[in-house]
């Protein structure tokens, strides 16, 4: 766990990377030729820019964070940034979060106008500048909001980023990663680049695998059948790597009889919008999610295990694409418990002899309150469940959140300060740790990697798979 | 038997693997599909992928790379392949499992012969005997010590007299 210190001015200094952007414009691929997506232009008066947009995006809860900050310090004990790295100071949250609101003192507070040296009102000068702002807040938080809970002034730190985020983004300044997932969002409507065709096929070949599993050979995955109870939507990262988790969640599906279908297009309940700070790319994938479910005239929208996904379903794209909430949501595992608690489906915890802790995700614990359904289903699908300390509200970020693992730039640095989780993670004696959410799948996938720790990464759904009795006849058949 | 899949591997079992896969579809007279990964550390970008098996080194993805990395898959197996032109290759991306289902789904192949570098090594982000004993048609492993070591998957077993396996070459996959 001696990891050797990385030198922050370089991540700092990391040069803004606008290959990606160029090719775009030179392919006219649509959502950049239309604007929807912005690229980097050297010409325009970049800092003019990003202050009307500051100026134009605040609002209550926004200078409610710009401006209680008092800089006790809280903030620092329990930002896993900070934490590994104690000698840095611009790792604390209130560092990370002074970037933007000593711009926002300068041009938009009174208190920057009468005693400027006193608050550190100041404004970025030039494009470098801006540059240095996006490796602070794409490439040093992770928007775990861990620092909120513990701020006493209510700050929301991870708001001050995101809106930071959102800020640069417009002008095209962000790291080339955000750049290409935001692009394979906005032209595919996943943010993997996921192809109709390549989505239908992972699905009739799920059917076909579960279908033989169970000994049923009619049983199908139904894509965009009408008044199913619900509307199942996923993880684009399902289809590209881990298809079986579809299969996981079908299998339990039909064992509970369920009447249930997926959409041929708003199947992406994961939205990039929400890393990026664009709330644009973010209604946009919100709003094709709930037409769908408008469109089937489902009873309700599931979904899938996710941390982000969850949060930008649930309840921001909701406000992003401006949409009457008028389906109602619940994440799987409020299926999952109430399929096991009506009987619908029996799980046998001998199935799952391992070791396993529970890894919370910041977007389902902390900013969702889901933290004792989890532990309800894993208590009963599991022989050995032991908790991971601290957990639930209070647990720390797999280092995967805040879109990191789409920047790649940063990762040495998210590798070092990786080590708070991994030494929560020894420190349960597990052998498998057990997330709801893909992105932590990754995120703890590498920490695990690079840590070289003896422990695999399950996920709730797969558990509840593998805990399946298979009723009698079925299995003969 | 119609098609043969070989997961290509430039190493020594991945050698012994596509020779073996070559002899096979010689003997049926039948498609040889040999699949070759660009392998990438990080989920979302597909632009990155590692330089070669070694997995040290980051390059790029662009038209060139692939066209190159094609290229050298390409001339790799050429020599060996002699006279045989029933062959096909693809260059895949992400997790090795799920594209070799997707092919398979394809009807790709349907005999799938796979290098078996090491006991757990990681295939598809499991261990390479667990992803083969559970694999839904017959595969084949190849190695580690010695070229006629054979490993097969209980799919395999059920086809064992169209393999060209000698009785006491071969073991069957336990995961």
């Amino acid at each position: 766990m001696n990891e050797k210190s990385i030198n922050i001015e370089d991540v700092m200094s990391l040069p803004l990377d606008p290959k990606e952007q160029k090719k775009a414009v030179e392919e006219k691929v649509p959502c950049v030729a239309e604007g929807r997506l912005k690229v980097y232009d050297p010409n325009s008066n970049n800092v003019k820019k990003f202050l009307e947009l500051l100026q134009s995006r605040l609002n209550r809860s926004v200078v409610g964070s710009m401006t209680a900050c008092v800089h006790c310090g809280m903030c620092s004990e329990v930002c896993h940034y900070a934490l590994a790295r104690p000698h840095d100071p611009t790792m604390v949250p209130a560092y990370k979060s002074d970037q933007i609101r000593s711009i926002f003192k300068k041009h938009f507070d009174w208190t920057g106008r009468i005693i400027p040296w006193w608050v550190h009102a100041r404004s970025p000068k030039n494009d470098e500048d801006l540059n240095r702002l996006k490796n602070i807040v794409f490439g040093t938080c992770t928007g775990c909001r861990r620092c909120t809970l513990n701020c006493p002034m209510g700050v929301d730190t991870a708001i001050l980023v995101r809106l930071t985020r959102g800020l640069l983004t417009e002008l095209g300044i962000v790291p080339e990663g955000v750049f290409v997932v935001s692009k394979d969002q906005w032209e595919t409507g996943n943010q993997m680049g996921v192809t109709e065709e390549e989505y239908l096929e992972t699905l009739e070949w799920m059917s076909e695998e579960i279908g033989e599993e169970i000994g049923d050979p009619n049983f199908k995955i139904h894509v965009d059948k009408e008044d199913c109870d619900f509307m199942y939507t996923i993880n684009p990262r399902e289809v590209k790597y881990d298809p079986r988790s579809i299969g996981h969640a079908a299998k339990i599906f039909y064992l509970a009889g369920e009447s249930w279908t997926m959409p041929r297009w708003g199947w992406d309940m994961t939205n990039f919008g929400l890393f990026s700070g664009d709330d644009k790319l973010g209604a946009f994938v919100a709003k094709n999610l709930y037409e769908a479910a408008n469109k089937l005239r489902a009873k309700r929208i599931v979904i899938s295990e996710c941390g982000h996904g969850y949060r930008s379903t649930r309840w921001e794209g909701y406000n992003w694409a401006k949409y009457a909430q008028d389906i109602s949501s619940e994440s799987v595992l409020v299926t999952l418990i109430r399929y096991i608690s009506q009987g619908r489906i029996k799980v046998d915890p001998s199935k799952n002899p391992l070791p396993v802790t529970f890894h919370d995700s910041c977007n389902i614990a902390r900013s969702g309150d889901l933290t004792e359904e989890p532990r309800w289903i894993l208590q009963r699908v599991c022989k050995d469940f032991r908790e991971m300390y601290p957990n639930r509200a209070d647990n720390f970020c797999c280092t995967g959140g805040g879109g990191a693992l789409s920047m790649v730039e940063y990762k040495p640095l998210r590798m070092e300060v990786a080590k708070i989780k991994a030494q929560q993670l020894i420190d349960t004696g597990a052998k498998q740790v057990c997330t709801i959410c893909h992105n932590c799948v990754d995120g703890l996938g590498d920490l695990i990697r690079h840590y070289k720790l003896d422990m695999q990464v399950v996920q709730v759904l797969e558990l509840v798979a593998n805990a399946l009795v298979l009723p009698e006849k079925k299995e003969k058949k | 038997m119609k098609a043969i899949g070989l997961c290509s591997h430039y190493s020594r079992q991945g050698d012994w693997a596509f020779h073996y896969a070559l002899t096979l579809a010689r003997m049926h007279d039948i498609q040889l599909n040999i699949f070759h990964w660009l392998d990438s550390p990080f989920r979302f970008r597909r632009d990155f992928v590692y330089a070669d098996d070694k997995k040290e080194n980051l390059v790029r993805v662009t038209d060139e790379l692939i066209a190159k990395k094609e290229l050298e898959l390409r001339e790799y197996y050429d020599f060996w392949l002699g006279d045989f032109v029933k062959v096909g290759f693809r260059l895949c991306e992400g997790n090795e499992g799920a594209e070799l289902h997707r092919c398979l789904h394809r009807k790709e192949y349907d005999v799938l012969v796979v290098g078996y570098p090491e006991h757990g090594t990681d295939f598809g982000g499991e261990p390479i005997e667990k992803f083969a004993s559970k694999f839904r048609t017959p595969v084949i492993m190849v190695g580690p010590d010695k070229p006629n070591s054979y490993h097969l998957n209980q799919r395999a077993v059920e086809m064992f007299d169209q393999l060209g396996i000698k009785e006491e070459d071969w073991t069957l996959i336990e995961a």
